[in-house]
């Protein structure tokens, strides 16, 4: 169940964004891509998973080119987008955001499990329930985006950015934690961090983005010790 | 100085009329919510629905079983006119706006106008330049509650709205599509990412702004005797207003914002002059887009972000 991707080429009018893209996600692994803002991370991620259409290339998923399918399609094959932002319907209550995360699913008792699931690893959630998504603080709202895309039980989670905006303690704490357990669940994750250190240590293997083309691409030991990742991503040490 | 005598025929009248906005509000008033788009047409769909509904009355109203039944007669029409209006509105969404989906903003309003120019010339040069007599399904009986007298005809205007809007807020807040339309309405992109076919949600409250306004038409043609061709026109820009009044892309908003028109006409027509009725319309437009662009209800600022 690789999620594949070869020479992967997306455009905003005659703006290239993503050039030629080769990447390669396997069953169990977590990736992360690291670089700059602007170089392409998010637009990657949208293009996976259907948003943004690619202009070349392919995209393999289960035996099966993905590119050209909607982004419904997408998510019932099983790789959930948690988009950068968050992305909270914030006039909807928590438990409304959570049951939409699970719309391509239709049976009740499964989806009442899968909210089960969801509050054992934020279980802040299940108090929230009634409230309306906006009046969740920052780091609750991270909580309750990841649960979402968690509702539609995807084989593939791609997350981008999760610790924008959050209070570090929070994030090496919480956050991290928890993407290291859903992916013990048996999620593969592909996780886009600005926070290249934490994102380096919980991955095993990692691309560097740069303007839209993949420049490196090695475990995440390897990168570490990298002199350019060192100077560009991890503050020059 | 107006009396009460005035105040209260008029007072009726415009909560007749404002429950009658409020109905074609909704279909602007969602349109936008998923598209940010003003549907122009939908002030034809009005029209059509009118023109439906007379078809449909006339041609039940040739069987007896019909003509001593009028519950199932009301109910035949309706909700076969609501079919049809809905369709209608959702092929002109499918064939005249989402083509025009990823250019500029303007193409699909001028689309838009297009589209309502095509229908009311073809109901004119198809059915009559003239204005046709509404079958009148059911006596106008006055009824006296105090110093307010209100018809049977009113009475069922106001019924019917109203069932049509409580139905409305139980499907948009209690099932999982409408909470899909209102996921879809306060972001598009984020709703697909759930899973939502946005294009089968845009298609459904096409649907259903359309059905509700033709629903608007068949009123309008039983409280007035008679609809024409190029009725929709007024209608439309009031219960535009009525959208715009309430907070457009709220719901809510666009019932409030409809009754409170009608009734604010009517409170105008008694206390200044009839004939400056229909610039009120206006003069409220003006004002709300100057004073609160977002509306008595509108949060669509905060919505988004
Ligand atoms: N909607 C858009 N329209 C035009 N250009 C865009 C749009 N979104 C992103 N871009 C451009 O595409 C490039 C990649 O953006 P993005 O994928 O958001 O980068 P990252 O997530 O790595 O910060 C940037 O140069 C950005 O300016
Ligand atoms: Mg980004």
């Amino acid at each position: 169940m690789r999620l594949e991707l070869r020479g992967v080429s997306t455009f905003y009018g005659k703006i290239e964004a993503l050039k030629g893209v080769d990447l390669f996600l396997d069953e169990g692994e977590i990736v992360t891509i690291i670089g700059a803002n602007g170089a392409g991370k998010t637009t990657l991620l949208k293009t996976i998973s259907g948003i943004l259409r690619a202009r070349a290339g392919t995209i393999n998923f289960k035996g099966e080119s993905i590119e050209a399918y909607p982004a419904e399609r997408i998510v019932r094959m099983g790789i959930s987008h948690c988009p950068e932002g968050r992305k909270i319907f914030h006039a909807l209550s928590v438990d409304e955001n959570l049951r939409l995360g699970a719309f391509s699913r239709d049976n009740k008792e499964e989806i009442n499990a899968e909210l089960e699931d969801v509050f054992r690893l934020f279980p802040v959630l299940k108090q929230r329930l009634k409230q309306k998504g906006g009046t969740l603080s920052g780091g609750e709202q991270q909580m309750l985006a990841i649960a979402r895309a968690l509702m539609s039980k995807p084989k593939i989670l791609l997350l981008d950015e999760p610790s924008l905006g959050l209070a570090p303690k929070l994030v090496e704490k919480i956050l991290f934690e928890t993407i290291a357990e859903i992916n013990k669940e048996g999620v593969s994750i592909l996780l886009v961090e600005q926070n290249a250190h934490l994102a380096l240590q919980i991955a095993k293997r990692g691309y560097v983005l740069e303007t839209g083309k993949i420049v490196l691409c090695d475990s995440c030991a390897n990168l570490i010790k990298n002199e350019a990742v060192k100077s560009a991503y991890l503050g020059g040490r | 100085m107006a009396n009460s005598a005035i105040i209260f025929p008029e007072l009726v009248n415009g909560i007749t009329l404002g429950a009658i906005y409020a109905l074609i509000s909704l279909g602007y008033t969602m349109v936008y919510g998923v598209l940010l788009m003003i549907n122009f047409a939908h002030s034809e769909i009005v029209m059509a629905g009118a023109f439906f509904g007379l078809f449909l009355l006339s041609f039940f109203l040739k069987f007896t079983f019909f003509q001593n039944n009028l519950l199932l007669l009301l109910t035949s029409v309706f909700l076969l006119s609501m079919c049809v209006s809905g369709i209608l509105g959702a092929a002109i969404e499918r064939l005249a706006y989402r083509p025009l989906r990823k250019t500029n903003r303007l193409m699909p309003l001028i689309s838009a106008i297009g589209v309502s120019l095509f229908l009311q010339n073809l109901f004119m040069l198809t059915l009559s330049p003239e204005a046709k007599p509404y079958p009148s399904v059911f006596p106008a009986v006055n009824f006296q509650l105090g110093a307010v007298t209100i018809n049977s005809i009113q009475i069922f205007i106001i019924i019917i709205s109203i069932l049509f809007m409580v139905a409305l807020e139980y499907f948009v807040n209690r099932t999982k599509l409408g909470v899909a339309i209102k996921a879809t309405s306060s972001d598009i992109e984020t709703a697909k990412l759930m899973g939502i076919n946005t294009n089968s949600i845009i298609s459904l409250v096409f649907f259903i702004g359309a059905a509700l306004g033709g629903v608007a038409g068949i009123l309008v043609g039983m409280y007035y005797g008679s609809i024409k061709y190029n009725m929709g026109f007024t209608y439309g820009i009031k219960a535009f207003t009525a959208a715009v009044l309430g907070g457009i892309g709220n719901i809510p908003g666009a019932m409030l914002g409809g009754f409170m028109l009608g009734i604010l006409e009517s409170l105008g027509a008694a206390y200044i002059s009839s004939a400056y009725k229909d610039v009120f319309a206006f003069i409220i437009l003006i004002l709300v887009l100057i004073f609160k662009p977002t509306g008595l209800l509108g949060e669509r600022a905060q919505d988004k972000c």
